[in-house]
């Protein structure tokens, strides 16, 4: 079964091109439009099969939207995402009905909170077994087996499939829900902050399994998360997005030596590390986050930007390639020698 | 800690107990900490290991029908009179703890938005907190208050201050409380989680404010946190906490350089960090922190321990504080003068 | 089928060690009673709602209640329309539970009489006289649960009477009216608050589930239908049932303009527990995994409302009891011969009779408990309705 269009090292598995999704604001009696919150906007980028491409941002950078719109939870306001599917590119915003819920069995993700992702009145076994019983996959004693193999896979005791989730810890919950997400088999799934809700401790234990599963599987993740250093550690290619944009787009090993977003460079900056080794210069960013329903003109990041020139609250910044396959979305590329973080192991 | 002199705040043996429907917690079962002045602790910990009681019992803020504090002293140095009281004998709703919270320990959360009434401005509640421990005007209160907004970097203080809660931001919310907490200049600030709610770079922000602050205000801070980065970027000394019991402490650079404790180790080694590691396995501590309600026989940590040896660990009152090195103290069974801890791979 | 065969040695044997691990934490470290109840939704709801002293008690009583209708002629020593005569407007009469040291339950024997001047009959014990009561006695002969001829009583008297709660002006004894008076009182309400929640659990459910306009239009409804004011809209409602309509269709009838509506107070508390049902991640998951909305709203929101929607039926019976109780009163309800306690309290009408008989105003005491009762239990169960908030 296995051709090379499907399963190259580089082959596009996912085309986002020129993503947007506004909410709109209703006010009023008459719940009338008064504005819209720019969740995304004009997202460009693709995924290439068995990688690991994290989107890394604050909160209101739009990175869960943007996650449940390529998954369709929310329809998208204009633009287009592909996927390919038997060797062709899809546009996945004109399935419906069966061939969606084909596609569903292609794309799964994974939850951040353990608690609310999994329904307290079913078994271990009900939920897992539950996106198998949808689609009629299997039913019965075969279905118990299948259920069996997922637990072993995530790591989990076959013999617990018949106990409630409030009887497993939160590192073990979120492997429950690892187990739901892989019971289709998926290709792509996307880590929507899958250990942010857990305790430091236990963050590992998950990273390392969605680490072996990649291995295992061949499986293709889009990691979202805050934490700058768990994405960056998980990550081949990691996407920087502030306030519905992307702003760098980078692979990971040149994401700290050699930021080329002041954006980029402020967030590596501000990630506390408890490495004595590593030595930085603390940029403090001033002000906040602006607000997502009237972002600022131009360069949406230049109320806060310590280079920020004239230009930049002008004119949008146009995507620049910087080579070695480092993209930015900055005036100022060239100009700027930004500061990375450098070890002195 | 051999001059008496020298400490502000001082814990011996506190033991804090729940008495739940399903059994006692014993949330915080023997800690003992000692804080000087104008110095920051770190207190640092998984969710349960009774971090954010202990800092709850400092302040007698614990409920009453449920909770009660079996053992141990809370001994505060008090600003003038330099007279030292135990807030554990104190009653817990009488007047001299009020007087204590606020003007002279403070407090802020980590969700500043459950501390601050949303039916008042900031302005209201931050000269109420000034009103209720000082003698003036309202109107020097106001201009107080102002200056406090202005002091903890909140610009536009003059209007902010007239602003109702919900229409700020988190780190604006969070900066109110700190200035709030500051108002009375207190000689110890408790922050309880203070920056988990937020983003990263409002995270360095407060970070940054919180250390200016206590500088100016020449005040002891208790920080405490999960997120070993934090205290990393804060705190002078540092207590590790693991089930109800501190396990390590010591200086920043002796904990952080040398850590000694199996569960101090596994920590440290369980983050990832920027640049370093790359795809490479990590390395977790295994299973996961264990019910509030059982009780362990011996090391609480035992049963996660990489180290773990059956004879020493299990059946055993559980090990006393070892000072290893002048202020450095760990408490394991296995630590052995000459070896360190056996069985600790470097 | 799936191939993690790929799985090295080493990382097999550290999920192992893993899994040995959080098995022997969980063994040593969580209490047993506790991986016991790390269990179904209704034990953990169960084990909070035993620990609620009232609500157990209110919940004995509503059962006491239930099983007494249900078995009411068994219970009850005379029929609905058994008038004795001799005995009309008799006062509750005192029992003796012990004759010469036995236990021998007995009443005395009346003597009638009129008082000279009010001209009132009056009844005066006779102590020489004792009628014992005698317990499994044959009686007027009956159908149980309206399926089994029978004519064995709980108790009663082979002689006189034995009215524990004094007879009304026909000579009909109260506590059997009562009794017999609960199987509609109480099933007025069920049956009233099954239906209610037939149009409520649906359209709070859609309402909740779908929004937008859906929810719009039902939200705007409710708000009409709740405008009106409960009572002149009753009125109107029953003037519309035809006087000859047999008393089983006119119970019916009273039923559904109850819980026309009942309905809406339920479909709103559905609704707002939707709303936030649909926000959890689990609701998501299962939409993603491809579920339909019916599957979602069948296999995940139903039965996780399923606890509330007890709760809240629970708590409507009481609305549902009064309001029949009120409109018989007024005389809009059930007419006799249908016997229910708003029926029986229609007696109790003026001010002379509460004077002079005030146990006819009895039939309102049992409204007042089994409502009570009802609200205790709703108020338990609703505490121990979400075991996973606390």
């Amino acid at each position: 079964m296995k051709t090379d269009m499907t399963d190259g090292n580089d082959t596009v598995i996912l085309e986002i091109k020129n993503l947007t999704k506004h909410f709109p604001i209703y006010r009023g009696f008459l719940r009338r439009i008064v504005g819209n919150v720019q969740a995304v906007n004009n997202v460009s980028f693709s995924v290439k099969s068995g990688e690991t491409l994290g989107i890394v941002g604050e909160s209101g950078c739009g990175k869960t939207t943007l996650a449940r719109v390529i998954l369709r939870a929310y329809e998208a306001t204009s633009g287009e995402v592909l996927y390919r599917q038997n060797g062709e590119m899809i546009n996945i915003f004109s399935l419906k009905g069966q061939e969606l819920k084909k596609l569903r069995r292609d794309m799964q993700i994974i939850f951040q909170d353990p608690f609310s992702s999994l329904n307290p009145r079913k078994t271990v076994m009900e939920i897992i077994a539950e996106p198998l019983r949808i689609h009629g996959i299997s039913r019965g004693q075969e279905l118990k087996l299948r259920v069996g193999e997922l637990l072993e896979l995530v790591g989990l005791n076959v013999k617990h499939m018949n106990r409630y989730p409030n009887a497993f810890s939160g590192g073990q919950r979120q492997r429950i829900g690892i187990a739901r997400a892989l019971a289709l088999r998926p290709k792509l799934v996307i880590c929507d902050e899958p250990v942010s809700a857990l305790d430091v401790s236990v963050q590992a234990q998950v990273i390392n399994l969605l680490e072996d599963l990649q291995n295992e599987l061949g499986l293709t993740y889009l990691f979202i998360a805050h934490d700058l250093s768990v994405v960056e550690h998980i990550s081949d290619r990691i996407v920087v997005m502030y306030l519905g944009s992307i702003v760098e787009m980078v692979p990971a090993q040149e994401l700290y030596k050699n930021p080329k977003h002041p954006y980029t460079e402020a967030l590596l900056s501000a990630v506390p590390s408890i490495d004595p080794n590593t030595h930085k210069t603390r940029i403090i960013l001033p002000g906040e986050i602006p607000n997502p329903s009237d972002p600022p003109p131009g360069c949406k990041f230049h109320t806060r930007c310590r280079y920020a020139r004239e230009i930049c609250s002008k004119e949008t910044p146009k995507w620049r390639d910087m080579g070695n396959d480092h993209y930015v979305a900055c005036h100022l590329a060239d100009q700027l020698t930004l500061q990375g973080i450098t070890n002195n192991l | 800690m051999n001059e008496n002199e020298k400490y502000l705040l001082k814990i011996n043996n506190l033991k804090t107990y729940f008495y739940t429907l399903d059994g006692i917690v014993r949330a915080v079962d023997g800690v003992s900490l000692t804080l000087k002045p104008g110095k920051t602790m770190g207190l640092v910990g998984e969710s349960g290991c009774g971090k954010s009681v202990t800092a709850h019992s400092i302040l007698r803020l614990l409920p009453l029908k449920t909770s009660q504090i079996k053992e141990g002293e809370i001994l505060f140095r008090r600003r003038n009179d330099k007279e030292v009281i135990d807030l554990v004998k104190i009653n817990p709703q009488g007047k001299l703890i009020r007087s204590i919270r606020g003007k002279e320990i403070a407090i802020i959360f980590q969700e500043p938005m459950t501390s601050l009434s949303p039916v008042y401005t900031v302005g209201n509640q931050i000269i109420e907190a000034i009103l209720l421990h000082r003698q003036i005007e309202p109107q020097e209160a106001r201009e107080h208050a102002i200056q406090m907004l202005k002091s903890v970097g909140l610009g536009m203080a003059e209007s902010m201050i007239d602003e109702y809660p919900h229409r700020l931001s988190g780190g604006q919310r969070q900066r109110v409380m700190i200035a709030m907490a500051l108002s009375c200049n207190p000689s110890l600030l408790i922050a309880d989680e203070p920056t988990t709610a937020l983003d990263v770079t409002i995270q360095a922000q407060i970070i940054e404010l919180l250390k200016s602050l206590q500088k100016q205000f020449q005040m002891a801070v208790l920080m405490i946190t999960h997120n070993l980065g934090v205290i990393a970027e804060i705190a002078d000394e540092i207590a590790v906490m693991y089930l109800g019991r501190i396990v390590e402490s010591g200086s920043l650079k002796q904990v952080f350089e040398n850590p000694l404790h199996p569960y101090t180790i596994g920590l440290l080694k369980s983050v990832p960090i920027i640049g370093n590691q790359t795809k490479k396995r990590l390395a977790p501590i295994p299973g996961s922190v264990p019910d509030p309600l059982s009780v362990i026989e011996g090391c609480a940590f035992r049963l996660r321990c990489p180290v773990y040896k059956q004879k020493e660990c299990a059946g055993q009152e559980g090990a006393a504080m070892v000072e290893v090195e002048p202020e450095h103290y760990v408490r394991c069974l296995l630590y052995d003068r000459d070896e360190g801890v056996r069985g600790n791979e470097n | 089928m799936i191939d993690y065969k790929r799985r090295s040695e080493h990382i097999k044997k550290l999920y192992e060690q893993q899994n040995a691990l959080d098995e022997s934490i969980a063994h040593q470290m969580m209490s047993s009673e506790k991986i016991a109840f790390a269990t179904s939704q209704w034990r953990m709801m169960w084990r909070k709602f035993i620990r609620n002293r009232i609500a157990v008690i209110g919940g004995i009583v509503i059962l006491l209640f239930y099983l007494t209708a249900l078995l009411a002629n068994f219970v009850a020593p005379y029929t609905l329309k058994q008038r004795m005569t001799a005995y009309s407007l008799l006062s509750p009469q005192r029992i003796y539970f012990f004759a010469e040291g036995r236990f021998q339950p007995f009443v005395y024997g009346l003597k009638g009489s009129r008082d000279p001047k009010t001209l009132m009959r009056i009844y005066v014990p006779d102590p020489e006289k004792r009628i014992p009561i005698r317990f499994f006695i044959q009686g007027e002969p009956y159908k149980l649960m309206g399926l089994f001829p029978a004519s064995t009583r709980l108790f009663g008297v082979e002689e006189g009477i034995v009215s524990l709660l004094g007879t009304d002006g026909q000579g009909r004894d109260m506590f059997s009216r009562i009794i017999i008076g609960s199987q509609i009182s109480l099933t007025i309400g069920l049956v009233g608050v099954a239906l209610s929640l037939i149009i409520g659990a649906f359209l709070g459910v859609s309402s909740g589930y779908f929004g937008g306009w859906v929810d719009n239009l039902i939200q705007r409804v409710i708000e009409i239908v709740r405008s009106f004011p409960p009572i002149p809209l009753w009125m109107a409602l029953t003037a519309a049932i035809p006087p000859h309509w047999p008393p089983l269709r006119v119970y019916f009838t009273i039923t559904i303009i109850l819980s026309l509506i009942g309905w809406t107070w339920l479909a709103r508390q559905l609704r707002g527990k939707v709303l936030a049902l649909r926000e959890e991640d689990f609701i998501m998951a299962a939409r993603l995994a491809g579920a339909s909305d019916g599957w979602i709203i069948f296999r995940h929101l139903i039965p996780a409302t399923l606890s509330h929607i007890i709760v809240i039926s629970t708590l409507a019976m009481p609305a549902m009891i009064l309001a029949e109780s009120a409109l018989s009163f007024l005389g809009l309800g059930l007419r006799p011969p249908l016997t229910s306690w708003g029926v029986l309290l229609k007696q109790a009408q003026n001010i002379q009779v509460l004077l002079l008989y005030p146990w006819l105003m009895i039939p309102g005491f049992f409204v007042a408990i089994s409502i009570l009762a009802f609200n205790f239990l709703g108020d338990g169960l609703r505490d121990a309705a979400d075991p996973y908030t606390v």
